[in-house]
């Protein structure tokens, strides 16, 4: 400040002066504070009540599926159990005395050893041990449809209802029971082929592990037993699927479940010939990989204006909010002096598209025949581009944000004449001269991040007819591994290098819709179209008042195999 | 007033806080709008940005300096920026770029009140008010006004000198019309 009196003077007086706002400023203020902060607190609402819906239903779902895994469960138990008594009935007509034949009578590496022959006679009399004492007697029907006989028909399921305690006992003119359960384990045309040579299968699976698959199959709710029960007779058994009915199960599963309960001694007695059979994993993996091209969007979240017109976005000027005070620098300053006669408000370049890919992996879990849940790891590149000026090799001090400043060591000026003649000078457009350069160069942002996306995916329909089309939506959290970005000042007109204002961690969210292709082979594959946009800023809140990155393209999809 | 206190409680989101913040800068405040603008109500404008943007920012108070210092800082930002926006200043904001400017030693005695003063500065070209402001009442040197306003710093001194010379022109007829009791406004 001068150091004259009259400065003095009228730097005091104006010290003093005080006026009175009307009562209107601040209610408008409180009310613009006030706003701000309740749309930030809802924001955050509805992403907790997103997640908390997708947790939920994929929770239930998941129940749902883990479910139907227990039906299959109890079912493949109780068919194995069933095969088990036909086969031990073939063999041995006295097991209607079950105290008889206890395992303690037997070593105890026997009861899981089969024989090893095609007779069995040695071993499965343990089996017969495990049952009630039920008094009935136990017919040869297992082996006779072992061996492939067609005449020899297993007991009907009807039959076996009317008599619950009337677990292992068959007749022969029956029809087999628990084609149902055949049709879920689905492995029948392996005994078909493989005669006599399910003593060896056994021998591949402990028995102790059938009985806790079992049991823990069965410790269902006494409406999921209901619902077992009634559906296990309901199916209608013809006679191809004979063969396949040696593992089902014949009788309901509440009058089954004493049979394998430990007896008095502790010892599991039923020592079922177990089927080996993987259920198949709900687990895939695969690759995923997509390309498009990225944009920034400005100021509002979900602002898709440009998705596929040609409206643009201008790089959002810093020190539009900045209130910092700018201090005296370098000499880099001099040269970009306006000649211009209007106050000099400079507007940046627009903001133009540019490509963009991910790849990576990821894995996949099935919820339901329709519903997926995948998790992923991928690599992602985002990139636009702008049109900047000349390039200056100087300091300068920018405002960032609304009290900071910062000296930069480079910058890029906006495009324009440059009058050479000058010292690099920015020329006015009105006059005609020879030393006038128009400097503009395409600078490009490239943006490199690693991204974790947890993705659900719904089957929209049962693509039987058409191709399978699947709609997915999650969220994806990206770090922020490499960057090659410029920032905007407008009060000087630069474009300047810091990655520190941008925010290393991005939250996205993602959509798609797929179809499916090949869905028959071995490895399917998904296509589609995907949108992946940036809930919070490409730049820091502090400085920034809204930047969103967001790309769109194609993306492909390839299961590899189960897990 | 213990303005860390303060500061902190504004932070919590106590309405009271931020209320008595408001309270105790705005008198003040608005007299610095008052300055730079041409109206009550665009003054009353810059104010309510202005306090927007603090209480907004305010996290970024680091407490080592002083409250009133950067919360008129933030104003006097607030108040650059509304005249670059409004089109109804732009026209005024012309800074011809000159080296040449009037020098005047002429220090007279200030007899006005405060706001009789701030109504001659008001009086003033855009241009004009904006560097006087900026370095007779703020305190910024010309090179700093240059750097903020985008132009050289020998235009700021120009501007200066000429605001300052007419504004003596005003005062001293000012003072002599009051003197005679009838209060005439000058014309630009």
């Amino acid at each position: 400040m001068s150091d004259h009196e009259f400065e003095k003077q009228v730097h005091q007086k104006m010290q003093e002066l005080k006026l009175r706002p009307s009562d209107s400023v601040w209610m408008e203020v409180e009310k613009n504070i006030r706003h701000g902060k309740r749309r930030r607190r809802f924001a955050w609402l509805w992403v907790a009540a997103l997640f908390v819906g997708v947790t939920t239903s994929g929770y239930i779902l998941y129940r749902y599926a883990w479910q139907n895994d227990a039906t299959t469960n109890v079912a493949e138990a109780a068919s194995k159990q069933s095969s088990t008594q036909k086969t031990t009935g073939s063999t041995n007509s006295t097991l209607n005395t079950p105290n008889k034949n206890n395992t303690a009578s037997q070593p105890a590496g026997e009861n899981n050893q089969p024989t090893g022959d095609n007779t069995p006679n040695a071993a499965t009399p343990q089996t017969g041990a495990a049952e009630p004492a039920t008094g009935a007697p136990v017919t040869s029907a297992g082996t006779a449809y072992e061996t492939g006989n067609p005449n020899e028909i297993p007991p009907a399921p009807a039959a076996i209802e009317n008599n619950p305690a009337n677990n292992s006992i068959t007749n022969k003119n029956s029809r087999p029971a628990g084609s149902q359960l055949a049709a879920v384990t689905t492995d029948k045309p392996r005994y078909r082929k493989k005669k006599g040579t399910r003593e060896a299968i056994v021998r591949q699976k402990p028995v102790q592990q059938e009985l806790m698959t079992f049991n823990d199959a069965v410790q269902t709710t006494e409406a999921d037993e209901h619902v077992l029960n009634g559906r296990m007779p309901a199916l209608v058994v013809g006679p191809d699927n004979a063969i396949a009915t040696q593992k089902a199960a014949p009788a309901p599963f509440n009058s089954q479940f004493p049979l394998l309960m430990p007896d008095s001694s502790g010892i599991s007695t039923a020592h079922a010939a177990a089927i080996p059979r993987r259920k198949a994993s709900l687990w895939h993996w695969g690759v995923v990989a997509d390309a498009g091209y990225s944009r920034i969007a400005e100021s509002k979240l979900f602002q898709l204006r440009g998705l596929l017109g040609q409206e643009k976005y201008l790089a959002e000027d810093l020190s539009a909010r900045s209130s910092a005070n700018v201090a005296p620098s370098g000499s880099g300053n001099q040269q970009l002096n306006f000649t211009s006669n209007t106050f000099p408000v400079r507007s940046a370049s627009a903001i133009q598209p540019d490509f963009s890919f991910s790849a990576g992996l990821f894995v996949q879990r099935t919820l339901s025949p329709r519903l997926k849940i995948s998790i992923g790891l991928e690599y992602a590149y985002m990139s636009v581009n702008t049109q900047v000026g000349k390039w200056f090799d100087s300091a300068i001090d920018v405002n960032i944000g609304s009290n900071n400043l910062k000296v930069v060591d480079h910058f890029y000026g906006t495009p324009g004449y440059i009058d050479t003649a000058r010292g690099g000078m920015y020329a006015n457009f009105q006059t005609v001269d020879q030393n006038k350069v128009y400097y503009s160069q395409k600078q490009r942002y490239r943006f490199h991040y690693i991204e974790i996306p947890l993705l659900l995916n719904w089957q929209i329909n049962k693509g039987r007819k058409l191709p399978p089309v699947a709609f997915e939506g999650g969220i994806s959290i990206g770090q922020l591994i490499s960057a090659q970005a410029l920032h905007f000042e407008g009060v000087k007109g630069v474009y300047y290098e810091d990655n520190s204002l941008l925010n290393k961690t991005q939250l996205n969210f993602v959509t798609g819709l797929n179809v499916g292709l090949f869905q028959h082979s071995k490895h399917p594959v998904w296509i589609g179209p995907n949108l992946r946009y940036a809930l919070n800023g490409l730049v820091k809140k502090d400085v920034s008042s809204g930047q969103y990155l967001w790309s769109t393209g194609l993306s492909v999809k390839m299961m590899l195999g189960r897990l | 007033m213990d303005y860390n206190r303060l500061v902190k409680d504004c932070l919590k989101g106590l309405p009271e806080a931020q209320r008595q913040l408001y309270e105790h800068f705005a008198e003040s405040m608005l007299g610095v709008c008052y300055r730079y603008t041409k109206s009550v109500a665009d003054a009353e404008d810059v104010l309510q940005e202005g306090f927007i943007k603090i209480f907004r920012n305010l996290h970024q108070f680091k407490f080592e300096g002083e409250l009133g210092g950067w919360v008129r800082r933030i104003m006097v930002n607030t108040a650059l920026n509304y005249l670059k926006k409004n089109s109804r200043y732009q026209t005024d904001l012309s800074f011809p770029e000159t080296s040449l400017h009037p020098v005047s030693d002429d220090n007279p005695e200030v007899a006005l009140q405060a706001k009789d003063l701030a109504e001659l500065i008001r009086q003033l070209p855009a241009g004009y008010q904006t560097v006087f402001n900026l370095h007779a009442v703020e305190g910024f040197s010309h090179v700093e006004i240059g750097k903020m306003l985008g132009i050289n710093e020998g235009t700021s001194r120009s501007q200066y000198a000429r605001a300052r010379a007419l504004l003596i022109t005003w005062l001293k007829k000012t003072t002599v019309e009051t003197k005679k009791e009838t209060y005439v406004r000058p014309r630009i």
